[in-house]
């Protein structure tokens, strides 16, 4: 049985947003909810990285563990869902993810904590697949339509990739293996320069 | 009456009995049957959505993995 993970290749990701648009719009998430967001780290600095997020689908997922009414469960495939019928809103999860997948609305008064939402893989729930109830609560479930999730499927430089661990790991070993690490990838030196060949300057006398 | 009369009555009561208890079998076999299907149902059902709703490799994704070598 394929497991399914996601993996952001972080030498790619040029933080455009796509994937967290396409999965707000695909799954009609509510104002305030972001089931993905781009991190980027050491903004503005040569070398930065940008990095696509959302639950991780862990295989010891510490949201499982902690919540009390055991609500999470995860498929065959190895996807971690949870039923919302079972959620009571605790936000025990959301201290236990160390990605800050699970959201929770905050549209009503006084603060009120709705049910948790996060990531599915675009799984959906427990309902009937493709049923209203699943969709008004989860979402859409492309997996039952035979596709992968909307937002590594949208990525233009396919720096997020989403679907089978075994099939993503032979690609991304594919890449570094072709492409190398760090400074001996194609483009670094054009873009921040090279201690040994210091990016060319501009000559002098040349308009202003 | 003799006892070889009560022997051969005692007997044929055997055969009644054992053919009865061999037609209720048989009468009783397909409900059986039909009980197991019915046990069956439910575990059908319950992998209905795995089977019809899971991962699978399809057209669409074997052309995502294929773009996403590039």
């Amino acid at each position: 049985m394929a497991r399914m993970k996601f993996i952001c290749d972080a030498e790619r990701c040029i933080e455009c947003n796509g994937c967290v648009t396409a999965c707000k719009n695909e799954h009609e998430v509510p104002w305030g909810v972001n089931r993905r967001r781009v991190v980027t780290i050491n903004d503005g600095v040569p070398g930065e990285r940008s990095m696509s997020v959302a639950c991780m689908h862990c295989s010891d997922a510490p949201c499982m563990a902690v919540c009390p009414v055991d609500c999470f469960y995860r498929t065959d495939e190895g996807v971690v869902l949870h039923d919302k019928d079972l959620c009571i809103g605790c936000g025990y999860c959301f201290y236990a993810c160390p990605f800050g997948a699970p959201q929770f609305p905050q549209a009503g008064a006084f603060g009120l904590r709705g049910k948790m939402d996060k990531c599915t893989f675009c799984a959906g729930g427990p309902e009937k697949n493709a049923s209203e109830d699943e969709f008004r609560k989860y979402g859409r479930n492309r997996l039952a339509e035979g596709k992968l999730p909307l937002c590594a499927e949208v990525c233009s430089t396919k720096a997020l990739l989403g679907g089978d661990a075994d099939v993503l790991a032979d690609i991304y070993r594919q890449r570094v293996t072709t492409r190398g690490k760090g400074a001996d990838i194609w483009g670094w030196s054009t873009a921040y320069g090279k201690p040994d060949a210091p990016a060319q300057q501009p000559e002098a006398g040349g308009k202003s | 009456m003799t006892d070889k009369d009560n022997l051969n009555t005692n007997l044929k009561r055997r055969h009644f009995l054992l053919t009865a208890g061999v037609g209720g079998v048989g009468a009783a076999a397909p409900v059986v049957a039909v009980r197991s299907t019915g046990d069956a149902a439910p575990a059908t059902d319950a992998t209905a959505k795995n089977e019809t709703g899971g991962y699978r490799m399809t057209e669409h994704i074997a052309n995502y993995y294929r773009t996403a070598r590039v």
